[in-house]
């Protein structure tokens, strides 16, 4: 259709979705600037161990994900056993755990003084820890299987998924032609699921990849550690750009992987969705073993974590509830709504200009604006500080100039680098949110708009907005969730003494007091929930 | 040889009776068509047949063998049938040779490969075997599908709405190749749909279904000329019904005059059914009905007749000569064996 834009709209679009892909671009570029021999000097001594343990733990975190998530996905999209009503929701519940406070509750657990050892020493009757053997749960074994606790929700939703859309005649199709359910699952249901379970898989590698927490405090070292040491530590950009492009090598490979799965699935997953499914009715030992199966999952990834929460925060309520709490909730709260609300005026203007705009480059702002949110959040947080930095640098180089003081760090060391950070990587969320929202509008009430002589800019506020308004609340409320959990970017990102209910956590978590902090986790899992609960609430209205 | 007895078939779903003590016969080398608008029932008896829906009272044989009964079923894949579906089913990870040697897994290497090119030369696919499905037309697909299951060498062919997914134009040309095909490899069917065009064009018998149950079953001629109930009537093409006044000796009187009929076995029937080509039109200025509507279809002419004021269903006459809209018209019923009904 077309419709005059005058200069204003490309311009703002171009010049809004530039700024938001310079973070990517100033990696890339400041990973070729001189950083005082640091990267190789860590190449010649522990970055090899670092990418060697960066990558067991992607590798270790993707198998295990599978191997708990496509068997868990099978048998609760095509069989029937107790409880199966409860588990289909039930087990995507771990998403809402922080990696880094069921990493703790399992430390506390299981560590020479926690209550395991010592109800086998009692038992036992052993003595000291060189009467018997027990695992580490602070090794790379360990950090896998944290991750994978909170990260195979990923697989069993879109494993589910796909093997609920496949055509059910494929499958009846196959039992006539000879096949046992075994067989007809081997041939047919399997190989038609892995495009999706791909994908799945190269998301839970993308997110094991970015995951700073769990490997920070099980003192696993790690890309992501490491960055965040160079940058601390060293304080040299250049060595922490360097080794964010290494990430974004990684990231480059699992991003293709999980490209050419959706395109597969495409092709695979062709069902409406609204054939019911014959689903086997599991009797016995089968049954017995799909609900327990499901159940021990779940225990562990969801209910001890939960509950050693609750339980802390109960005992320690009187110590909790103070007024840091409060202040750094209300921080959070004031982060993620500006947040927020930046992003979907950010999300609401690239897809309207990708809406509206003929020209074969329309869609390019929104996709370049949407890049952040693969990058992992210490990598997104060393790619805002450097042009940050080289900004205030310049203004108080020209201050100087002038003998004068310069204004300091204005952009960088205040919640400016905080927001601008926060918008990077979640401004994706919205503009995917949006844009769906406004797919949805058909083209026609476009053209009539127009022909009743209405502007662009009107025609955004008199039938667009209206029309997008739930679209734009839950883009909101998307990102605002995820603001309220984001970490890694918080750690490196934030001003001086400034803590939001993340850091809070995780400051407590690393000083092995998460009791304290316990109150504000259990605020962090209910916020992490609400998104769950609209997303099983979608996929129950399919 | 009988391929296929079905004996007082109940079936139900969700609770309510879906097939109603049904019972049916297939003979070997004989194509039916189960025929009904949707929700009567005619996909469920073919899933009982395939195994894939469980029944609730009667028998079900294939050949000499029991394959469902109320507390017996046996499972799909041991009954040796082929099934088409609406969809076609075909494996979109296969191409379309492994799609067709699909349900050869016991034959060794050389057969099977033997047999693909067998089936693909009778579907006339040979230059497609290397395609993935989606790379290849509708009419393609369903021809994959029909090798696919033919491969197998079923005892039994069934077919689901196979028609249904295939444009307008090609299908009568399809309908034939598949029926040929079906009729040389000497395999008998069950065939699904709620067009009459395709059962007319697709199969030996009609068996039409109404609510669970099969209304009549016969040749396509004997449904339309001889149907035993206005339902199987009026699914089987346009009827007018004129009331009997009278039945005298050996004719029935009517709206439309006396009919010369064996009148011995419709002592209380009070209906008679004509199609629209049984009745003929000449110009009457003094006769109550006239043309109220008409149209042109191509091989005939279309002419609704209106009696004055009578809002009663009006008749129908399809004949080869136009008249103008309002013409006084008489009409005359033409020589042929009538059907009547009790109301």
């Amino acid at each position: 259709m077309y419709i005059k834009l005058n200069f204003k709209w490309p311009a703002a679009s171009w010049l809004l979705s530039l700024l938001i892909f310079l973070p990517l671009l100033a990696i890339i570029w400041q990973s070729f600037g001189d950083d005082q021999a640091v990267f190789s000097h860590l190449w010649q001594t522990v970055l090899p161990d670092y990418l060697l343990n960066t990558i067991l733990v992607v590798a270790g975190v993707s198998t295990l994900s599978m191997l708990i998530g496509v068997p868990m996905a099978w048998c609760i999209a095509m069989c029937n056993f107790p409880l199966r009503g409860f588990f289909v929701w039930a087990m995507l519940l771990p998403l809402a755990m922080p990696s880094y406070v069921v990493a703790f509750v399992y430390t506390d657990l299981l560590e020479y003084a926690g209550p395991v050892q010592g109800t086998l020493r009692q038992l036992f009757g052993w003595n000291s820890a060189s009467d018997y053997w027990f695992f580490d749960v602070r090794t790379v074994g360990g950090a896998i299987v944290m991750l994978t606790l909170v990260l195979y929700p990923y697989v069993y939703l879109l494993a589910r998924t796909a093997f609920v859309e496949q055509s059910q005649t494929l499958g009846q199709s196959a039992r006539m032609l000879g096949c046992s359910p075994w067989q007809s699952f081997k041939r047919v249901s399997l190989p038609l699921a892995r495009p999706a379970i791909a994908v799945a898989v190269s998301l839970v590698a993308m997110e094991t990849l970015a995951d700073f927490a769990v490997v920070h405090y099980f003192a696993v070292q790690t890309l992501t550690t490491a960055v965040y040491d160079t940058w601390l530590g060293y304080g040299s950009l250049a060595a922490a750009a360097r080794l964010s492009a290494l990430m974004l090598a990684m990231l480059f490979i699992l991003i293709s992987v999980e490209r050419i799965g959706r395109s597969k699935q495409r092709l695979y997953q062709r069902s409406t969705g609204q054939e019911s499914i014959n689903r086997y009715s599991l009797k016995g030992a089968k049954a017995f073993c799909a609900f327990s199966f499901c159940l021990l999952i779940f225990v562990l990834a969801f209910a001890i974590p939960f509950i050693s929460l609750v339980d802390m925060a109960i005992e320690y309520f009187d110590q909790s509830w103070n007024e840091q709490f409060l202040q750094y909730s209300i921080n959070s709260f004031m982060l993620a709504s500006t947040v927020a609300l930046i992003c979907v005026i950010i999300g609401l203007l690239l897809s309207y200009f990708k809406r509206l705009s003929q020209g074969k480059y329309g869609a390019v702002p929104a996709k370049l604006a949407s890049t952040g949110y693969a990058l992992p959040g210490t990598v997104l947080a060393i790619g805002v500080l450097i042009p940050l930095s080289l900004f205030d640098h310049g203004l108080n180089n020209v201050w100087e100039y002038f003998g004068e003081e310069g204004p300091g760090l204005i952009l960088s060391g205040t919640l400016f680098a905080m927001i601008a950070g926060y918008v990077v990587r979640f401004c994706a969320i919205a503009i995917g949110s949006i844009e769906s929202s406004l797919n949805k509008v058909t083209p026609s009430i476009d053209m009539v708009s127009v022909t009743l002589g209405m502007s662009p800019l009107k025609m955004l506020f008199k039938v667009h907005l209206p029309l997008v308004r739930k679209g734009c609340f839950a883009a909101a409320l998307l990102v605002f969730i995820e603001s309220m959990k984001e970490l890694p970017a918080a750690l490196l990102l934030r001003p001086f003494n400034y803590e939001t209910l993340a850091t809070y956590v995780y400051q407590f978590v690393s000083d092995e007091q998460l009791e304290h902090g316990a109150l504000a986790a259990i605020v962090i899992v209910v916020v992490g929930l609400v998104p769950l609960i609209i997303l099983n609430r979608s996929l129950e209205q399919q | 040889m009988t391929k296929l007895v079905i004996n007082d078939l109940s079936c139900h779903y969700n609770g309510h009776a879906v097939i109603k003590n049904l019972s049916l016969a297939i003979e070997s080398n004989e194509i039916i068509a189960l025929l009904g608008p949707s929700g009567c029932g005619k996909t469920t008896l073919l899933r009982t047949i395939a195994g894939l829906q469980a029944v609730s009272n009667g028998e079900i044989h294939l050949g000499d063998k029991l394959v469902s009964s109320a507390n017996f079923m046996l499972e799909s894949e041991k009954r040796n049938v082929g099934m088409i579906f609406q969809d076609y089913a075909l494996f979109p990870h296969l191409t379309v040779a492994q799609n067709i040697a699909f349900g050869l897994s016991k034959l060794d290497k050389l057969a099977a490969s033997q047999r693909v090119n067998a089936m693909l030369t009778l579907v006339k696919l040979n230059d497609f075997s290397d395609r993935f499905p989606h790379e290849i037309s509708g009419g393609q697909q369903q021809r994959v599908a029909i090798a696919r299951a033919l491969a197998y060498q079923p005892d039994l062919m069934l077919l689901d709405e196979p028609f249904s997914n295939i444009d307008s134009q090609s299908r009568s040309e399809i309908m034939i190749e598949i029926r040929h095909i079906l009729k040389t490899q000497n395999v008998p069917a069950v065939f699904v749909t709620h067009s009459k065009d395709e059962a007319f064009a697709f199969a030996d018998k009609l068996a039409i279904f109404n609510n669970g149950k099969i209304e009549q079953i016969g040749s396509a001629e004997q449904l339309y000329c001889n149907p035993n109930s206005p339902y199987v009537a009026n699914f089987m093409g346009k009827a007018n019904y004129v009331p009997i006044t009278a039945i005298n000796g050996r004719s029935v009187s009517t709206l439309l005059g006396d009919i010369v009929v064996d009148t011995s076995t419709r002592e209380h029937h009070n209906i008679a059914m004509l199609r629209p080509e049984q009745l003929s039109l000449t110009e009457q200025s003094s006769s109550a009905l006239e043309i109220g509507h008409s149209f042109f279809c191509g091989s005939h002419w279309v002419h609704r007749l209106s009696s004055n004021g009578s809002p009663e269903q009006p008749i129908e006459v399809h004949c080869k000569k136009s008249y103008r809209v309002g013409t006084k018209v008489a009409v005359s019923v033409l020589d042929h064996e009538l059907v009547t009904f009790a109301s």
